[in-house]
């Protein structure tokens, strides 16, 4: 009967719309796949031009990226490390080589942080490492993990004649 | 000589004159650990529904007074020992925020909870009244589009 059918078209509509509103509620509070962005950018905030000469104690333009998409605040630090061809960038310390610069950021979910950083590396040499690690604050240990997420740069470093 | 300092103290004791204590900070080092004791708060609160933007634009701003203290650390550290004090107080700042801000967090939860609540029993009730009497108002309304319609004996 046309009656049933109309009646059973309303009742799923309805049945619908009260499915939407509780996915709704509930993929608001929540984050499917949690993860945090970091990116190095070259001085035209575009992915490339990036210095491979640079003067020893020369400033120089990069942009750093990050974003937050964890689901929930969090507090980054990006550490900019000098290596060489042999340096290791190790999963739970990162690499073992002096730190440059740090970069402290906090940021809330789906937040991202893009801000021009002049950097300048002190002492000639070839292929010089330049790694910028992604750390996080745990507020559970009260220390910064280290992501294993990290980018780099591979520069030559001249002396000022 | 050596007694010059115990007589000072002594002297100050007797006469009752207040020692002033500067807790300004020094260092970045107690800067950071307010500004990551300010931030545990403000997660906590995020976890239990307060909106933190206005606590993260304000422990982002004592970070950038902490990085322009290390960068004249060694050239001025009055200067820069005046920006991590900043910093520090802005993270305490911060952490007095945070017990409002978990209420209001809180309040805000409940409502959007109540919400939730209140549009899907509006839904349900709606439910309730098409099964009940969408045969009553369907034939109502075909019965008013065909009123004019007239009745005819069969042939």
């Amino acid at each position: 009967m046309i009656e049933d059918q109309i009646k059973g078209v309303l009742l799923a509509v309805i049945l619908l719309l009260g499915l939407i509103g509780a996915a709704q509620y509930y993929y608001s509070h929540t984050t499917s796949e949690p993860f945090p962005e970091l990116g190095i950018l070259g001085p035209n905030q575009k992915i490339g031009d990036y210095p491979t000469n640079v003067l020893a104690g020369q400033n120089f333009t990069l942009y750093l990226y990050v974003g937050n998409h964890e689901g929930h605040v969090e507090y980054f630090n990006v550490l900019v490390k000098l290596g060489n061809n042999d340096s290791v960038v190790n999963g739970t310390n990162g690499m073992n080589a002096p730190v440059l610069a740090t970069y402290r950021i906090i940021l809330e979910n789906n937040q991202t942080y893009l801000e021009p950083i002049t950097l300048s590396l002190p002492n000639p040499g070839q292929n010089i490492r330049m790694v910028f690690e992604l750390w996080t604050y745990n507020t559970s240990t009260n220390t910064f993990t280290y992501d294993y997420i990290y980018n780099q740069l591979w520069v030559n470093v001249t002396g000022v004649v | 000589m050596k007694s010059a300092p115990l007589l000072i103290l002594l002297f100050l004791l007797v006469s009752g004159t207040p020692l002033v204590v500067f807790a300004a900070s020094t260092s970045d080092g107690a800067a950071l650990s307010s500004i990551q004791n300010a931030f545990a708060q403000v997660s906590l609160a995020e976890s239990k529904g307060a909106n933190i933007t206005l606590q993260v634009q304000e422990l982002n701003q004592a970070l950038q007074l902490v990085s322009q203290g290390e960068a004249i650390q060694q050239s001025n550290v009055t200067l820069a020992s005046q920006y991590y004090s900043q910093a520090e107080s802005i993270a305490a700042q911060v952490q007095q925020q945070i017990p409002q801000s978990i209420a209001q967090g809180q309040a805000a939860a409940t409502l959007s909870l109540q919400e939730l609540s209140a549009f899907l029993g509006v839904l349900a009730l709606a439910g309730v009244l098409v099964y009940l009497f969408t045969g009553r108002v369907l034939w109502r309304l075909w019965l008013r589009q065909h009123r004019d319609w007239t009745v005819k004996r069969g042939e």
